[in-house]
């Protein structure tokens, strides 16, 4: 189990969380929804520890994050980024190998180098194993990653995080969803799953339990089928959408019209509020 | 293992270690008795200069870079420059003895060739006329030679040095260069071998606002107003000669500039302080007055 | 998920060849680097044979009676060569482990030990030494008069590490962007205080300087080596632990982070470790350039980027490479000695441009 007690972040004067609380167990798949700069990312991060919270705590199973040590922390919680910068010549299987990294002490054993391997295998990235990561594809290379961080929590206590942020954002159609399912199936071996999307459909259709946050507060949180609604779409991403029954599943579908029609005061495309030279121009268009 | 392996690798390196420095708490003494044939390395150019002055150049096995005299010192092996000596190479000339000028380094190397049971033996001197008979009298005692002619002939050269200096009328002011490479020019100033050599030359030191060298600068120079501008030749020569000189800023307008009085003069015989000390009062001397009486 | 069992049945089979390979790079250069203690023991000026180094060694240990040796073999192999052989080893090893530990800190496979402005600091300890060292040396010994440069250099490279290491750290954390501003920062200051030093030194003070800068082995002593072994050696064996670390950091901060590793303070004792022994090794042997860039780049070459292996391989390398060069120093031009720092220069330059040319056709 993961949890946010009443997280407030602030850098300067701007706030960029405001007192969000959030607890995932294990089982769970908690998919984080929102629009542009609603505080997806910052939430998941802290999470993630990579950010102190101004104000708040996370626990892990109970604890503070901060009162296990950093090797425990890394064996409790996995986190997968939207992107690495890894530029060394690793070959893809050194890459997953190093999820075992908590796990050794110097060097690996033989159930590291089984694990690696099999969390190459459910990533669809058996036969990469000696390639160059550096020569890899942008979504290969997050498949690649998704091995390592599986690899790192491949086993141990119920009480495991998984923390995705946009895991899907570079890959194809089928490699998204198996990407999903094999979070739901970390789920399903007693990990506690947290994931950030973009897509509401993906998020409706493997989320178990959907977050949905809006300008730095936590806007609504449940079921998948019980939190997405018309209204909240308009509220939250202001687009003018229906929610039906997906026909074959028993999940929610949002299906888009557009943009909402925004108010007469809004600001529209054509005109920015800018220079008379500019006008002049615009006056000339037909 | 793999890093464990190296460890092992630095635990038998640490005991080589406490091997060697506990070989090191009992120096090897030097070897007192006298080899059947004497083989010195000589570092220095005014001890090179000395030992075959005294006779004693057919012992010399190895000398460095700065012992350019006699030409036969110039033909045997070359040690290095004297102050980055090497300790290897010179055992390998298997020298009984080490003499070298207080110039000589790096101290660790010293210290190499002492705890090798080698004979070493630094001759320093005072840059004045009394130094330099000091080093001969002692580097003819260490390798057990009769200094008294060497003596002699320095001593002989020396009063006809002051001879022609007390003779002669004019003093001329003389500014010493020394070219450093890369057209940077050095001035010697007070408390200097170039100043000790031209006064007993009979001239004086043009330069008297520092102590030790100094690089040049035009006002430095109009500040001297040398009559006569003495410089190393071989240091003339890697400006370019004469002309060369002539054109750095500021020389032209000095008297010497623009009565063209530039006198080269080799450069130990200058600088080295060796057994020719008196030898090179005399032609510095003789340059320096008949330059003047010749404009 | 819970195939583990199997997943350990599965055994050894599944480990690429390079990853089990990999496996034999410390025992095998550790076998090159005794092969190179071995032949620069026995080459030199005087050339000692492979047998008499045996009979001398056992006999110095006690364990043979006087050999017929050639006597003074027995005091150019302990008063100099022995010690010279032994400072190499770990000089070449400081450089080459400093030099893969900053790579891996930068993440950048271009970047010189050098970099931090810790040799120019000590380049200006001893600077200062030699320059000024002849106003201040009457209150010292001349027994201590071989250490005072080392001591003198090995101080300049620690104010300057604090120096580095002072304004890299924004708010707790060392951020390594600001780390190489700082040694560039560092390494400005010290150049013209150098220059400045240079600037008042007199022609032989100059000469000193220009071949102390060179680098050179040949100021070893026993002393030299114990003292070296101390602070070179001590910070090598704690330094060549992080290679787990350094993977990690390889894929950026945060994960690292994620994978357990407290990276604030890895950094920051990686950085205080490279810094001693680049300080001790400039300490000793002058400024010896490409040995930290270029080992470490070889190996990756030969075994891959994994930091387990290239730390200690880098360490072993760069002690049997400096080995190697200075031999070539000390048998060239016999029986004076060229500069160390030539040497390594000369071999390293050319490689590093063709790395240079590879990378940019890599990129191009």
């Amino acid at each position: 189990m993961i949890e946010a007690l009443s997280i407030s972040h602030r850098i300067g004067s701007a706030t960029l969380l405001e007192d969000v609380s959030l607890a995932v167990s294990s089982g769970e798949v908690l998919v984080l929804v929102g629009p542009n700069g609603a505080g997806k990312s910052t939430l998941l991060r802290i999470l993630a520890g990579e950010i102190a919270p101004t104000a708040g705590t996370v626990t892990l199973a109970g604890r503070p994050s901060s009162e296990w040590s950093a090797r425990k922390r890394a064996e409790l919680r996995a986190v997968l980024p939207q992107q690495s910068e890894l530029s060394f010549p690793f070959s893809c299987y050194e890459v997953v190998l190093l999820g075992r990294t908590p796990h050794t002490l110097g060097h690996e054993s033989q159930k590291d180098h089984a694990i690696t391997r099999l969390a190459m295998a459910v990533t669809d990235t058996r036969g990469y194993e000696e390639r160059a990561y550096p020569t890899l594809s942008g979504g290969e290379r997050q498949r690649v990653h998704a091995g390592r961080v599986l690899a790192q929590i491949w086993e141990g206590p119920s009480f495991r995080a998984l923390l995705l942020d946009e895991p899907t954002a570079s890959l194809d159609l089928a490699h998204q969803h198996a990407m999903l399912r094999l979070a739901r199936r970390m789920a399903d071996d007693q990990c506690a799953v947290v994931c950030v999307l973009h897509d509401l459909n993906l998020a409706a259709q493997y989320a178990t339990t959907l977050a949905v946050m809006h300008r730095g507060r936590l806007h609504a949180v449940g079921r998948p089928a019980r939190v997405l609604s018309p209204r909240l779409l308009a509220d939250v991403f202001e687009v003018d959408a229906l929610v039906v029954p997906h026909p074959e599943l028993s999940c929610p579908m949002v299906v888009t019209r557009g943009p909402l029609e925004r108010k007469a005061d809004s600001p529209s495309l054509s005109s920015p509020a800018s220079t008379p030279s500019n006008e002049s121009l615009q006056g000339g268009l037909p | 293992m793999r890093v464990r392996s190296l460890h092992m690798f630095l635990a038998l390196l640490a005991v080589a270690v406490a091997v060697l420095s506990a070989c090191d708490r009992a120096p090897v003494k030097p070897r007192e008795d006298t080899p059947a044939e004497a083989r010195i390395v000589s570092v220095g150019s005014a001890v090179t200069e000395t030992l075959f002055a005294l006779g004693a150049g057919d012992a010399v096995v190895g000398v460095d870079t700065s012992s350019l005299f006699p030409d036969a010192a110039t033909k045997l092996p070359k040690v290095g420059y004297q102050r980055t000596l090497a300790a290897e190479g010179i055992l390998s000339l298997r020298p009984t003895l080490v003499l070298v000028s207080d110039e000589a380094g790096p101290p660790a190397v010293l210290e190499q060739l002492r705890s090798a049971g080698v004979r070493l033996e630094i001759v320093g001197a005072e840059l004045t006329v009394d130094g330099v008979k000091a080093r001969v009298h002692r580097i003819a005692e260490v390798v057990g030679r009769d200094p008294s002619k060497v003596l002699a002939e320095l001593d002989a050269d020396l009063t006809r040095a002051r001879v022609e200096r007390e003779k002669s009328t004019t003093h001329p002011k003389a500014l010493v260069l020394y070219a450093r490479g890369g057209g940077t020019l050095q001035v010697f100033g007070r408390n200097t071998t170039a100043e000790t050599m031209v006064r007993l030359a009979g001239g004086e030191n043009a330069v008297t606002g520092f102590d030790g060298t100094k690089p040049l600068t035009p006002e430095a120079l109009a500040a001297a107003a040398p009559d006569v501008i003495v410089i190393p030749s071989r240091g003339l020569e890697s400006l370019g000669g004469v002309d060369a000189l002539l054109k750095v800023p500021g020389v032209a307008t000095t008297p010497a500039g623009k009565t063209k009085r530039i006198v080269p003069i080799d450069d130990l015989l200058l600088l080295g302080f060796g057994p020719r000390t008196g030898k090179a009062a005399l032609e510095l001397g003789a340059k320096l007055r008949a330059d003047g009486e010749g404009k | 998920m819970p195939a583990t069992a199997e997943a350990a049945a599965m055994g050894q089979r599944g480990i690429p060849p390079r990853v089990a390979r990999r496996a034999w790079t410390v025992p095998a250069l550790s076998a090159v680097l005794l092969v190179a203690v071995v032949t620069s023991s026995s080459v030199g000026s005087v050339p000692i044979s492979l047998a008499e180094i045996g009979a001398l060694l056992l006999q110095r240990l006690g364990l043979a009676t006087a050999s017929a040796a050639v006597d003074t073999h027995a005091e150019i192999l302990f008063a100099i060569r022995l010690p010279r052989v032994m400072l190499g080893v770990l000089v070449g090893a400081g450089l080459g482990l400093s030099g893969a530990s900053m790579q891996g800190i930068f993440r950048n496979p271009l970047v010189d030990p050098g970099l931090l402005g810790i040799s120019t600091g000590a380049a200006l300890g001893a600077v200062a030494s030699i320059v000024l060292g002849g106003k201040l040396a009457h209150g010292i010994p001349p027994a201590l008069a071989p250490y005072v440069l080392p001591a003198a250099a090995f101080a300049g490279a620690l104010v300057a590490m604090m120096a580095v290491e002072r304004i890299a750290r924004v708010g707790g954390r060392m951020v390594v962007a600001t780390l190489l501003l700082a040694g560039i920062a560092v390494n400005a200051l010290a150049s013209a205080l150098t220059g400045l030093l240079i600037y008042v030194s007199n022609d032989a003070q100059l000469r000193t300087i220009t071949f102390w800068s060179l680098g050179s082995l040949g100021g070893a002593t026993s002393r030299t080596v114990v003292a070296t072994a101390v602070f070179l050696g001590i910070p090598l064996l704690l330094l060549v632990r992080y290679g787990g670390a350094l993977n990690a950091l390889l894929l950026g901060e945060a994960e690292a982070g994620h994978l357990g590793v407290d990276v604030e303070r890895t950094k920051r004792t990686m950085i205080v470790l490279v810094a001693l022994i680049v300080g001790a090794a400039v300490a000793v042997s002058g400024v010896l350039g490409f040995v930290g860039l270029v080992v470490p780049h070889l190996l990756r070459l030969a075994v891959g980027p994994d930091h387990r292996q290239l730390l200690a391989g880098s360490a072993l390398l760069g002690a049997s490479l400096l080995l190697g060069a200075d031999a070539v120093a000390r048998t060239l031009v016999s029986p004076a000695e060229l500069p160390l720092g030539i040497v390594t220069a000369a071999l390293g330059t050319p490689f590093f441009l063709a790395l240079l040319l590879r990378e940019r056709r890599r990129l191009a």
